[in-house]
């Protein structure tokens, strides 16, 4: 396509082109030259394309209704980002735009394609064609999906865009850029609020943009008054999205900054919400023919674009922007073939043609030929943001419009077109007034209230005496609402899901008053009666980008994790941490450590620093067992309950002075627990003295496991390592690797001797290098989680959360040695002396031995009885580098946990593993002899 | 205890890394990256750190700033980080000597303190547009009349809980960002990603 | 997004808080029979209206706090620290806005 100035008109005052600059990009194919600018639409319009897409069901032929962001016909395909709203978005150099659901092809007349559908793409056909036989739904969908309106996704590959998302305290939001608007803004600014106002399109204006000489004189006198106040952010090319609870408003910005999209996130003052009004289409019998057009479209295109949308026109017109269409148009070289009036009574019966408007048939049953038919029959106000914050706007029948009723929250204020109308200056003065108000209230000043815009009447305009397509998105006619009232869908919510109708792109903008129009005439009711639809968040379509925001996932690490990194790690997520699972061999790793000795990195393990006189009320509290004489450089292990009973954590805690003592916890559990001992500090005992700190990042936790444990961690440490002085659950303080400060202890998750010291963050590393550097003789190697997993299980020591689950109580676990009934209280009492009533009727944890030493059944299969009656399931299992053999745990049914009790295992083939219930927990050293060594 | 030369000159590293030079400074590995950016973001993890907790009616919150303030009592930096809480922090300082001054006994209260040199990240972001940049993430207003020089407040940023400190810098804006160690290096990308659109640039410590 | 009005850190998102449950629940260990300890742990009046509440600021002052709150509007009419008398002039007729 050459460019052509055959449809370019004259220089216009308001134009937004810069005919210095063209542009040139692909339309289907082929070159086309636009502005700078221009709308993709405005420059295709320009070029003499009218056809601008294929309908959604019945693949009619479409051109431009609206010429806005919300045009149902003008969603296209540019380079790889589907359903651009091309009748808004800027056309750009090199642009590649496609037409979307041209299916076969735009030009093509699918006359027989058009048959063939509407046999079952009726009204409700989503919920009558796929209801049965379920079979043919892969058919249904492929059929669909010829039909699916939406353009094609990028190539998985594709260089992710970059989408930014911030917050916002602004005093006042104003929601729309026209006069009032821009007003309020200035309102409120005035009065030193901070203000932002948020136009959808790329310029403040609203239709002062596309007006007469007055008009724009008045526009470039808002604007300078707007430019001149540091507290106003414009935000151009954006929409707000939504208003939620307590004046949170999302914001979409589109363009105009380095990111491609942002979501700006507002805690406002007070909103205040002038959207304007939106054109209404007219229901007549080839209303959806390109040529066809709304009198703000007309305008439009030749105010801001300079573009003739046709030759010849009729216009039909209910009110002033129509009459200044017929004015424009003129002015525009547009013969103006007739001008039907809807105030005298004039009527559009159908618009002629195939393809394209080629004549228009009035009510008087005349015809005048054309390729253009305007029509100015009403508006609709966009009360979406007003809906959100809780009110219910009224019909008004004199104006055909909806309006504000009362605003609920006295932080949510309306100016301008969505709640009256009157001259610019009327506009203005409401708008500031509004704003002031608006700012006031801001500042939590009693609300004043402000004088009414009250809207003009207008025609009550909507359907002519012929068929026309009520929803042009979704392909809804108005026949399809009246058979979905016969049908029963009477009531205004159940005929838009029904017929899908206001349920398309434009979400109601454009459908939603006919829509209610033609129900209310089909169900002899008025429109107050009929009711309407309430309007949700998002007011605007939102790309997922714009919403997923910038990509973080929170990650920690270890201060040791750069020399795991280099030594092979292959590191897990476990929670938040990144953690070595293992260095290439978990098995010899764990073998390593039964022989000679390891160290592995236990940094996430929860830590917390609990001082003051009561902190042995807090722990006997707290855990289930006893902490009345734990004495000073001892530690003991203890098992948190819920208040139900559930096992929910457990770890080592020990006495480090008289008032200070060091709690462990499970890695995933740090955050929970210091919650819940912060919850009985604060709630329950209020008079306690205690205070705890958090120090699971201060201190780097390294196990020193194995028979060499002791010779290697006496040879970089001060501390007396003497069995005789520092036995078996002791805890000591001294120098490590000539770090001061380093908290050592005994216990035994692995089963072996073992040493965990806990070292100043910063010197993680170095400490880990100096005992990696002085146990070389001794084979010292690292070991990741996976073998420590393999070591405990054979030690039949028990994970939290993998070996207990959400409804294991601690006598379910083994765990009822430590629970101690006789104390006078402590989380989780009540439900355990119920348990321990029962004596032990109840599931229960048991090692198991598979009857095949070499068949290690997956964590969680099922243990059954009778087939296939589900009694239990294996919670832990691995295959043990020390004995050669499988090792699990598991829970079982009272009856089958005595030792020697035969199970049986589902595996995951289906097939059926035999099992017998070992005596003790533990595989390795039951007696414990290696851990006390 | 055998002596070797591998632990005689232990060495302490910050969480936060980036690239630039380094050297060892009072035993701490430190950035000596230096950037004429006018945004700037820099690691003072190795600043000494304390946390103080009472418990109610302690005369020390008498001693202390208010929950949300943050002053300077000579080159210590006391901030009021919660109710019955507070962190103290200062350069080249030992914990003991931060806290020599405080009376931590009274009668039917008590007090602690804990050593947090090593479990937090601290990280200073200075330079006219911070406040932007941190309203990429932080949900808490940063305008002046909310939270001006020496306000002091904790919130969630990128899912992590951090404390903000106001603490401009010979009147420019400046932020002390504040969160548990393990989270530090995550949280210093988060913010040097945000900081993209200013230009943004992370430097060293002065010499 | 619900603004809570923390007494300590000033109005921060509901994102910050956890819900910490209804206020008032009795914790009688020594008395309570089984279903009377069954109702304290698991049963909650969740009416539509007013209700007294906790909720913890995990990510602020991390402290509990005690507040009024309706149930259909979301209103939270006062918030503060926990164990404060709540303040004396509402009363459970008066309604929102
Ligand atoms: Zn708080």
């Amino acid at each position: 396509m050459s460019p052509s100035e055959h449809w370019r008109i004259e220089r216009q005052p308001g134009e937004v082109i810069d005919r210095s600059q063209p542009i040139n990009f692909t339309w289907n194919g082929s070159p086309v030259t636009g502005y700078s600018g221009d709308t993709i639409v405005s420059a295709l319009m320009a070029s003499g394309v009218r056809v601008m897409s294929r309908s959604f069901k019945y693949h009619r032929p479409r051109g431009v209704v609206t010429a806005t962001y919300f045009d149902p016909n003008c969603s296209f395909q540019v380079g790889d980002e589907p359903n651009v709203r091309a009748a808004h978005r800027q056309v750009r150099e090199g642009d590649v735009v496609r037409a979307q659901n041209a299916w076969p092809s735009l030009s093509f007349d699918v006359r027989a394609a058009n048959q063939l559908v509407g046999r079952f793409l009726g009204p409700g056909f989503y919920y009558k064609t796929f209801i049965r036989p379920q079979t043919l739904w892969p058919l249904y969908q492929k059929v669909l999906s010829r039909f699916s309106p939406g353009g094609e996704p990028p190539p998985i590959g594709t260089p992710h865009e970059i989408f930014d998302k911030r917050f916002a305290h602004p005093d006042v939001l104003v929601a729309g850029g026209g006069p009032a608007g821009m007003a309020a803004a200035l309102g409120a600014a005035r009065s030193g609020a901070s203000v932002m106002l948020v136009e959808e399109e790329y310029e403040l204006g609203g239709h002062l943009r596309y007006g007469g000489v007055e008009s724009l004189a008045a526009l470039a006198s808002l604007r300078a008054e707007v430019a001149s106040f540091d507290n106003i952010e414009v935000l151009t090319d954006s929409v707000v999205l939504g208003r939620y609870d307590d004046n949170w408003v999302g914001i979409v910005q589109r363009s105009g900054m380095w990111a491609k999209e942002r979501l700006i996130k507002a805690r406002v003052g007070t909103l205040v919400v002038a959207a304007g009004l939106i054109e209404r289409p007219y229901v007549f019998e080839g209303n959806d023919l390109p040529g066809v057009m709304l009198a703000t479209a007309a305008l439009r295109l030749t105010g801001l674009h300079a573009v003739k949308p046709g030759t010849t026109a009729v216009v039909f017109t209910a009110n002033s922007t129509g009459d200044e269409a017929v004015a424009r148009l003129r002015s525009a070289g547009v013969q103006i073939a007739r001008v039907l009036d809807a105030r005298k009574g004039d009527d559009v019966v159908r618009a002629l043609g195939r393809g394209k408007v080629t004549g228009v048939e009035a009510g008087d049953g005349s015809t005048t030929e054309a390729d253009l038919l305007v029509t100015a029959t009403g508006w609709t106000a966009p009360t979406s943001l007003l809906n959100m914050a809780g009110d219910r706007p009224i019909w008004n029948p004199q104006a055909a419009r909806f309006t504000p009723s009362e605003l609920i929250d006295i932080r949510v204020m309306a100016t301008g077109g969505i709640v009256g109308d009157g001259s610019t200056a009327e506009l203005v003065a409401h708008g500031r007034a509004v704003g002031s108000e608006a700012a006031a209230r801001a500042r939590g000043e009693v609300p004043q209230s402000v004088a009414a815009l009250t809207p003009y009447p207008h025609p009550a305009l909507f359907q002519s005496t012929t068929v026309g397509f009520v929803d042009f998105s979704e392909d809804v006619k108005s026949k399809d609402i009246v058979s979905a009232a016969r049908e029963g869908y009477d009531s205004s919510e159940l005929a838009k899901r029904f017929t899908t109708s206001g349920m398309g792109p434009a979400q109601g903008k454009l459908e939603m008053v006919n829509t209610m129009a033609v129900l209310a005439e089909a169900t002899d009711r008025d429109f107050e009666s009929t009711g309407t639809t309430v309007w949700r968040p998002p007011y605007a379509p939102i790309s997922l980008g714009a919403l997923a925001g910038r990509a973080f996932e929170p990650e920690r690490i270890s201060p040791i994790q750069s020399w795991h990194n280099e030594h092979g790690a292959k590191n897990m997520v476990a929670g938040q941490w990144i953690r070595p699972e293992h260095y290439g061999n978990p098995a010899a790793e764990a073998a390593n450590v039964r022989s000679r000795v390891g160290i592995i990195d236990l940094s996430p393990l929860g830590k917390l620093d609990l001082r003051g006189p009561d902190v042995v009320k807090l722990l006997n509290l707290v855990y289930t067992n006893s902490w009345d004489n734990l004495a000073i450089g001892s530690v003991r292990y203890g098992v948190m309950c819920a208040e139900d009973g559930v096992v929910m954590d457990d770890g080592v805690t020990g006495r480090l002075g008289a008032d200070h003592y060091l709690m462990t916890t499970t890695s995933s559990g740090a955050g929970n627990v210091w919650d819940w001992l912060e919850m009985w500090l604060q709630t329950v005992h209020r008079e306690w003295q205690v205070t705890i700190t958090p120090v699971t990042t201060a201190l780097v936790s390294i196990n020193i496991a194995g028979p060499h444990s002791r010779e290697l961690l006496s040879r970089v440490t001060d501390i007396d390592l003497d069995p005789a002085s520092f036995g078996y659950l002791k805890v000591r303080t001294g120098s490590v690797a000539g770090i001061d400060d380093c908290i050592v202890w005994r216990i035994g998750f692995t089963g072996e001797l073992s040493f965990e010291i806990h070292v100043p963050a910063s010197y993680g590393l170095h400490v880990w290098q100096a005992l990696l550097e002085a146990g070389k003789d001794l084979g010292v190697a690292a070991f990741g989680v996976e073998a420590q997993r393999i070591l405990r299980l054979e030690k039949g020591h028990l994970i939290v959360g993998q070996d207990t689950d959400g409804l294991t109580l601690a006598y379910q676990a083994g765990l009822g040695g430590l629970v101690k009934l006789g104390k006078d209280d402590f989380s989780g009492k009540p439900e355990l002396v119920l348990q321990e009533a029962r004596a032990g009727d109840h599931s229960h944890l048991v090692a198991i031995e598979t009857v095949d030493p070499m068949l290690v059944p997956p964590e969680a299969s099922q243990i059954v009885v009778n087939g296939n009656d589900i009694v239990g399931r294996v919670t832990s299992s691995r295959m043990s580098p020390t004995l050669h053999r499988s090792v699990c745990l598991a829970h079982v049914p009272a009856d089958l946990a005595a030792p020697g009790s035969r199970l049986t295992i589902v595996l995951t083939n289906g097939d059926r593993a035999e099992a017998v219930v070992r005596e003790n927990l533990a595989f390795v050293d039951p007696e414990g002899v290696r851990l006390r060594g | 205890m055998a002596e070797s030369s591998l632990w005689a000159m232990p060495i302490a590293r910050s969480p936060i890394d980036f690239d630039g030079p380094h050297q060892v400074v009072d035993g701490w590995e430190v950035s000596t990256r230096t950037s004429d950016s006018a945004l700037t973001i820099a690691d003072e993890s190795h600043l000494t750190k304390v946390v103080i907790r009472v418990t109610d009616g302690h005369s020390l919150a008498g001693a202390l700033p208010p929950t949300g303030r943050a002053v300077r009592v000579a080159a210590t930096l006391q901030v009021g980080s919660g109710p019955n809480e507070w962190y103290l922090f200062a350069a080249g300082e030992t914990p003991d000597s931060l806290v020599a001054e405080l009376e931590f006994e009274c009668v039917g209260a008590f007090a602690s303190w804990v050593d947090i040199t090593h479990g937090r990240a601290l990280m200073r972001i200075t330079g006219v547009d911070a406040p932007r940049l941190l309203a990429s993430h932080c949900a808490v207003n940063l305008a002046d009349s909310v939270t001006p020089n020496g306000s002091a407040f904790r919130t969630s940023i990128a899912g992590v809980n951090a404390d903000f400190i106001r603490d401009d810098r010979e009147g420019v804006l400046s932020y002390l960002v504040h969160c548990e160690r393990s989270s530090g290096q995550y949280l210093f990308g988060v913010l040097v990603d945000a900081g993209v659109e200013y230009r943004i640039d992370p430097v060293g410590i002065a010499r | 997004m619900l603004l809570i009005d923390c007494p300590y850190c000033g109005p921060r998102n509901s994102t910050e808080f956890r819900h910490a449950g209804e206020a008032g629940k009795s914790r009688d260990l020594a008395s309570a029979t089984p279903a009377q300890w069954r109702r304290y742990l698991y049963e909650y009046d969740n009416p539509l209206g007013w209700v007294r509440e906790s909720w913890f600021h995990s990510a602020g002052c991390r402290r509990y706090l005690s507040s009024e709150r309706h149930t259909g509007t979301n209103e939270v009419r006062w918030v503060v620290p926990f164990g404060t008398a709540a303040p004396s002039s509402t009363t459970d007729e008066e309604t929102s806005r």
